[in-house]
């Protein structure tokens, strides 16, 4: 039998992870990836807030509709040359009597390839499994709850919206290119089908997912040489004890589900 | 049953986790147990308080130590066996410790026996070595040139026992559990009116160092929750729990 035990319940429970989600703070990361047929380069961002937390024994606590706002900023190179053919028009010369030789200029159009930026964000709610590990590292035990496993997002109603920004960021990067008028909307649908739903999340769930899956939120902290009560004067130094052991788990107490820390000591 | 019952928050401190604390506590800062005038301690220390030499008329202060051994506590129900005076009741905690009483015999003469040593050596010879020294004939000769030194240094061991119960109390700034002493009982003292004066004495004397005695709740719960109180810390059976807000 442990020598110290802590519980708290689930109300209790609901607020530490609400404080412990709001402090993890804004996550970010960059790289390059896939868009569909684009490489494209990225930068993504993502906070955390939390769901409604259920202890669930003997080790899990469900965190159901935990949110993440994420915002991400795409740029990809657009070769219009992929979605149009370029445009060769031969010289046709015509003798004209009495005129002479009359040639039609040649005409030649390249269609350029222009950068797209993108920049969009959503949110999306999931549920999460923690586990409750615990460590001793550099002195300190910690308890934390780690997400199991990878969830897996829905983007929903945000692939739709993405696919739409992109068509209007395409018509926006190619609006300076000469004679691109009565191919705009041939061009933007090309690119969008050309990404479709399976680009975007193809894209989306590698970079935004590990905002969520691995997240280790922390329970509680406990330093293995404990102060008891801190230094007080010249004869009166800090009095530490030892944590031998840490022990942490949910148990189910009807009524109540509760999270308990187990600890045994010696001075 | 839950832990928590009604409230957010539950601690519980079972009794040889009490006693780790105490252990720590009383270990750190031996000054906590330890008492005496400057003959037997010659400045406050960690290890010791020094305290004033027991004034007197015609004499310099009669010099004494009051030393205790850690106090073991056993938490309702009982464990530890009590002298039949006492008897745990629910809600309390019975405390054992062994107390050493000394006092400075300065008019004991060469041929004497020796007391026993405060610091429980053996010293033969050491209680004559006041003779040696200028002003023997004196009753109450003044040492206060050899502060830190008892000379004829008479001492008697107490095992003591007592019975009290928390009480919530402050340690610096933070809410704490303190002990609070009901009663105490010395074993095989006679006749039973110096018996009574004894456990009086010690009583005030336990009483005093119980009261600079005292565990903060985050120490009892190792800081793994924020506690607030509102149920306790009170004594249930072995172990000290409290429940409150988070």
């Amino acid at each position: 039998m442990s020598e110290i035990i802590a519980a708290i319940d689930e109300a209790a429970a609901q607020q530490l992870f609400d404080t412990e989600v709001a402090g993890l703070g804004p996550q970010s990361t960059s790289g390059s990836s896939s868009l569909g047929p684009f490489s494209v380069s990225y930068a993504v961002s993502g906070t955390l807030s939390n769901g409604t937390v259920d202890l669930i024994a003997p080790a899990t606590i469900e965190i159901a509709d935990l949110r993440l706002d994420w915002h991400v900023d795409l740029t990809f190179q657009l070769d219009i040359g992929d979605f149009i053919p370029d445009i060769h028009i031969p010289q046709v010369c015509i003798h004209i009597p009495c005129v002479g030789t009359v040639c039609t200029p040649s005409i030649d159009i390249v269609w350029p390839t222009v950068t797209v930026p993108v920049s969009f964000g959503d949110y999306l709610l999931t549920t999460v499994d923690l586990g409750v590990a615990l460590s001793l590292v550099a002195g300190v035990w910690k308890v934390e709850g780690i997400v199991q496993g990878v969830p897996s997002l829905q983007f929903g109603a945000s692939t739709a919206a993405l696919l739409a920004a992109i068509g209007l960021a395409v018509s926006a990067a190619v609006a300076w290119v000469p004679l691109i008028g009565p191919f705009l909307a041939v061009l933007v649908g090309a690119v969008v089908a050309a990404i479709g739903v399976a680009g975007l999340t193809g894209l989306l769930g590698p970079i935004i997912t590990p905002f969520v899956s691995g997240t280790r939120f922390p329970i509680t902290e406990i330093p293995a040489l404990f102060e008891v009560l801190p230094a007080s004067g010249p004869f009166d130094p800090a009095v530490f004890v030892t944590v031998d052991s840490l022990g942490a788990e949910v148990q189910n107490n009807p009524p109540e589900d509760e999270l308990v820390v187990l600890a045994d000591i010696h001075p | 049953m839950s832990l928590t019952e009604t409230s957010e928050v539950f601690v519980a401190v079972e009794e040889s986790a009490l006693n780790d604390l105490i252990t720590a506590v009383c270990g750190t800062r031996p000054h906590l147990l330890n008492y005496g005038s400057p003959a037997f301690v010659p400045g406050s220390s960690v290890s010791a308080t020094q305290m004033a030499p027991i004034p007197f008329p015609g004499s310099p202060g009669l010099q004494w130590s009051v030393r205790l051994t850690t106090p073991v506590l056993d938490l309702f129900k009982q464990d530890q066996t009590l002298p039949p005076e006492l008897s745990l009741g629910a809600g309390q905690f019975s405390l054992s410790t062994k107390v050493r009483l000394c006092v400075d015999c300065a008019s004991r003469g060469r041929n004497e026996p020796p007391g026993e040593d405060p610091k429980g050596h053996d010293h033969q010879g050491h209680d004559h070595q006041g003779h040696d020294h200028p002003g023997e004939d004196q009753q109450w000769p003044d040492d206060r040139d050899d502060w830190g030194k008892a000379r004829n240094p008479m001492c008697c061991t107490l095992d003591v026992f007592a019975v009290g119960h928390l009480v919530s109390t402050w340690a610096g700034g933070q809410r704490a559990v303190g002990f609070a002493l009901d009663a105490v009982e010395i074993v095989d003292i006679e006749p039973n009116a110096l018996e009574s004066v004894i456990e009086c004495l010690l009583t005030m004397v336990l009483r005093s160092v119980l009261a600079t005695l005292s565990l903060p709740v985050t120490a009892l719960e190792l800081g793994a929750f924020t506690l607030t109180p509102t149920v306790g810390p009170l004594i249930d059976v072995n172990r000290v729990l409290a429940r409150g807000d988070f």
